[in-house]
């Protein structure tokens, strides 16, 4: 069974924008699957259909065998979600937000409790973790944001542009911490990015979509050789113009 | 249940952390209230005779015993000081600062001892920053001068009848005020019954009326405030219902309107019966409770009860209805503003139901008012004063069945995720108008 089964997905919104023109594609359990694509291309329409957020205009997805859209409450037990613009409760202490959304997913006080340490060990905040999150940089947020997604060891983590807003070396940690997690834990991770070297870097697999279409898909090795091209950006402007 | 209780816990911590509300909705109103009633109660204390010192001008034209005897009955009254001139041609090279000049007119004794009536001219020296206080002081003179006038009342009487006594002339009979209540005597001051009565007919409403409004204001604002922080995709993909998360915000939502105007109406409560003792002194003790209740003018415990569900079936109904119309919204402001619809449907019938008798106004009105819920609780409040059965569990009922409905739309709203992530049908309606 897949972890992600995407088929024909279509997304038309009012007003008759298309967002996605008939998507396809599978995601294999632990694997780390990237889709790329310049903004406005529909990963994050994409990313909102199998977080269960949007209804498609038509074409199934399932997460693990589950509908997303008849069966979103097993989708949601399953999934784990970072928006990319995401924020968190100004007012609350990093501490408190942790501890709130790790509520939702353990009533065991242990495993809460294991679970607010892996956050902090992933967004690495120390005792600012004490302090409200209104205090907090806005690459201290993701960081949290980050923590949150990851902190329950979802089966499947859906990360819409995990990094943006982060320094450098920040933004290195975050790529090492998914990374591992995706591999100790066997977590099935699908990443959105429009940055084609963190992609490159992390995934296992990725799908080059434009215009509501995925225009190239596969290993980011096999797709370099595949278009002859040093990298993913120049397979990226290969593949558009074909 | 534990998800809910999650939610609502972080609802009110949120909530009571955010200084619109910590210090503008309940601080204000613990601080402001008192220090306002302080300050009242001290102006009207100083502007009033109590511990007030008043400078009088007196200009005595009549020069007799009678107008003597007025000159040491003003001095011999303690804080008051005398200044004497002696014409009204004086009054302009004025050095002093005074209260107020008095002026005893030629023939005031002469007009008194032949049976006509004399006058004496008071004149308050008027400031505009004292115009407050303007009032108070001319009240303060003419009881003074009555005071004088019932004492030479008094004192002409014996002369032209030692015999008689001079109150039976002057007040041949006193008045005893009481109630006429469902067919009972009653001998209590009208007044008394109204000072103690004031927190139910006056207080309770009001209480009510901005706990509403506090609640719709908090609501409205509660999933704006979520898309604002860029918090509700998160939320939306949790593990958890729909209803779940819609409950949260509706149980937090009661929790902070109820101890935010709770703290509201005790800080009104506190200023109200200050000033109101500064005014006048209480005169309702010595009146029970229970005198009160056995003469039917206090809701008993089955009028209560009948009145907390009205109350929580309109704070419900209300909460659900702000939460839906917040939910079109993109930021907080607009929140509010979009929570400005229900308003009038709140505020209109309240006035209507609370200052106008509803039998007085035409049939297809009545019909109008009453069919708005929120009048309800206006009506829900008089027929809880009269226990008035009847009208109660009408109100109650009718807004069980509105918030029944409400509650249905507002659930299956908040399940369709779309409608609630975006704003599209208020940007549509916006467009529109």
């Amino acid at each position: 069974m897949y972890a992600i089964e995407v088929q024909d997905l279509v997304k038309i919104y009012e007003g008759g924008i298309k967002a996605l023109r008939g998507v396809s594609f599978n995601v294999i359990p632990g694997e780390i699957f990237g889709v790329i694509g310049p903004n406005g291309a529909g990963k994050t329409t994409l990313m909102r259909i199998i977080a269960t957020l949007l209804k498609p205009t038509s074409g199934t997805v399932k997460v693990l065998g589950h509908d997303v859209v008849h069966e979103a409450e097993e989708v949601r037990k399953i999934i784990s979600y970072l928006p990319e613009e995401a924020g968190a409760y100004p007012n609350l202490t990093g501490l408190e937000y942790l501890t709130f959304m790790a509520k939702f997913y353990t009533n065991n006080e242990k495993e809460l409790q294991e679970m607010i340490r892996n956050a902090a060990r992933i967004c690495n905040l120390g005792k600012r973790l004490y302090d409200r999150i209104k205090s907090y940089s806005k690459g201290m947020v993701r960081r949290l944001l980050v923590a949150r997604t990851l902190m329950m060891k979802p089966k499947i983590a859906l990360l819409d542009e995990p990094t943006s807003g982060l320094d450098v070396l920040h933004a290195l940690y975050i790529r090492n911490v998914i990374r591992n997690y995706a591999k100790k834990f066997g977590t099935t991770v699908l990443l959105s990015s429009h940055n084609m070297l963190e992609v490159d870097y992390l995934c296992d697999r990725v799908a080059i979509i434009n215009k509501g279409r995925i225009i190239a898909i596969g290993n980011p090795e096999e797709l370099k050789e595949k278009y002859s091209a040093a990298n993913l950006e120049e397979v990226f402007a290969k593949a558009v113009r074909q | 249940m534990s998800a809910l209780r999650n939610l609502v816990s972080k609802e009110i911590k949120e909530l009571f952390r955010d200084p619109k509300i910590l210090i503008g909705m309940i601080l204000v109103s613990i601080i402001i209230f008192p220090l306002l009633s302080k300050l009242v109660t001290y102006s009207v204390k100083s502007s009033t005779s109590l511990g007030r010192h008043f400078t009088i001008g007196l200009v005595d034209e009549d020069q007799t015993p009678l107008s003597r005897s007025l000159r040491e009955y003003l001095t011999a009254i303690k804080n008051v000081d005398v200044i004497m001139y002696a014409s009204t041609s004086q009054i302009g090279n004025l050095t002093q600062e005074v209260t107020a000049i008095i002026i005893i007119p030629k023939g005031f004794q002469a007009n008194i001892t032949s049976g006509l009536r004399a006058h004496i001219k008071v004149y308050t020296t008027f400031k505009p920053s004292s115009i407050f206080s303007q009032g108070s002081k001319g009240t303060f003179l003419t009881s003074l001068l009555k005071a004088y006038e019932r004492y030479l009342s008094v004192f002409l009487l014996h002369n032209v009848a030692p015999n008689v006594n001079p109150s039976t002339i002057l007040e041949p009979f006193n008045i005893k005020e009481g109630i006429f209540i469902k067919g009972k005597l009653i001998d209590i001051h009208p007044y008394a019954i109204s000072q103690l009565l004031i927190n139910y007919y006056f207080i309770l409403p009001y209480s009510l009326f901005f706990l509403l409004l506090v609640s719709i204001s908090i609501s409205a604002t509660a999933m704006a405030y979520e898309k604002e922080r860029k918090t509700l995709e998160t939320l939306l993909t949790l593990p958890i219902s729909r209803v779940t998360i819609f409950l949260g915000k509706l149980i937090g939502s009661i929790i902070v309107a109820l101890i935010s105007s709770g703290a509201y109406v005790l800080g009104f409560i506190y200023y109200i019966r200050s000033i109101m003792n500064a005014v006048q002194a209480p005169i309702s003790a010595g009146i029970s409770r229970e005198l009160l209740l056995k003469l039917g003018l206090l809701p008993t415990k089955l009028s209560y009860v009948l009145l907390s569900i009205v109350i929580l079936m309109a704070l419900i109904s209300a909460i659900s209805l702000a939460l839906s119309l917040g939910a079109f919204a993109e930021s907080v402001q607009s929140a509010q503003s979009i929570s400005g619809i229900l308003l009038p449907f709140i505020m209109i019938p309240w006035f209507l139901a609370t200052f106008v008798d509803p039998s007085s106004l035409s049939l297809p009105v009545r019909l109008l008012l009453y069919a708005i819920p929120f009048t309800h609780v206006a009506i829900a409040t008089r027929a809880a004063m009269e226990n008035n059965y009847l009208a109660l569990s009408i109100a109650a009922l009718y807004l069980a069945i509105f918030t029944a409905i409400i509650l249905y739309l507002t659930a299956r709203f908040f399940s369709i995720e779309e409608k609630v992530l975006s704003s599209q049908l208020f940007k549509r309606w916006r467009r529109k108008s």
